[in-house]
């Protein structure tokens, strides 16, 4: 329960971080990067923690995870094209 | 079965969990890809289009943001509480803290519908059109969080029928583990939401 309140607090602290990074005016690039970042160091923490996967056996988190990171990872590859359509624009 | 069969045979439990957790798991990948998706096309938009709309201004849509990502957040922590007074089969406990889960999904819901409605009215930006001209905007905000919301509905509905069961009796742990492991991949999906359509457009 007490681990929890510290999870808790520490994703409502990213967030905010998440907010104040939002106005210094980075490159859309670069802030995509830095906040895809802490988006997936959020999600991990609430898998992890809330959804309790830290305390499942290795072989549920092998038999889920690989595939869908793969999956996502395959997704990524498509993003750097849309510099390129906008440059073409 | 004339033998106790092995795991790798299909006897015992491989993955150590229930069968329920083990399909809400299942379902949990699977819908991260639908989402996956829906994220990646915004992106992808926002990033090849260089008049990309910025509708959203500090005060209210990320005032509002933060508040709705601060309630989900909440909400989560409420619901590992609840699965944790039903461990101890804490009945009475279990049914309070759902409750208080389905409250702050609510919270959310209202929240978000406000915005919705700031957006179209004030802001005048539809399914199809919006004063930037990129019909791809409205297509991709409405879809994407109109599927979340979607989801944060079902769940509340999901929870009351969870909170319903144990009161009466007939509901056992896992499913509030189950029901658990739903509302935490809501909030883990917003998470993305929130940074990936609001930050990225904020109005400067």
């Amino acid at each position: 329960m007490k681990n929890a309140t510290g999870i808790w607090a520490l994703l409502l602290g990213l967030t905010l971080a998440e907010v104040a990074l939002a106005y210094p005016s980075l490159a859309p690039a670069v802030f995509l990067l830095v906040l895809l970042a802490l988006s997936v160091g959020k999600s991990a923490l609430i898998i992890a923690f809330f959804m309790h996967l830290r305390f499942a056996s290795r072989a549920l988190t092998l038999a889920l995870f690989p595939i869908l990171i793969a999956l996502i990872l395959l997704l990524l590859g498509f993003l750097p094209d849309a510099q390129r359509v906008m440059h073409a624009a | 079965m004339t033998r106790n069969e092995t795991t790798w045979e299909g006897g015992g439990s491989p993955f150590a969990i229930g069968a329920k957790p083990l399909g809400m798991w299942l379902f949990v990948v699977s819908d991260a890809l639908t989402f996956s998706t829906m994220l990646m096309v915004y992106t992808y938009s926002r990033l090849a289009n260089p008049h990309w709309p910025a509708p959203f201004a500090f005060s209210p849509s990320i005032v509002q943001a933060t508040v709705m990502t601060f309630v989900l957040l909440s909400s989560s922590l409420t619901m590992v509480w609840a699965v944790d007074a039903m461990k101890r089969d804490d009945r009475r406990k279990t049914v309070q803290y759902l409750s208080a889960t389905m409250f702050l999904g609510i919270v959310f819901i209202v929240i978000h519908m406000r915005e919705w409605v700031h957006l179209i009215n004030d802001e005048h930006i539809t399914l199809t059109a919006n004063p930037w001209n990129q019909p791809l905007f409205g297509a991709t905000f409405f879809g994407l969080t109109g599927l979340h919301m979607a989801h944060v509905t079902i769940g509340v509905v999901y929870l009351g029928i969870v909170a319903l069961g144990t009161r009466m009796g007939k509901f056992k742990t896992d499913h509030v583990e189950t029901s658990g492991l739903y509302w935490h991949f809501v909030d883990l999906v917003w998470m993305f939401i929130f940074p990936m359509v609001y930050l990225m457009s904020v109005k400067r």
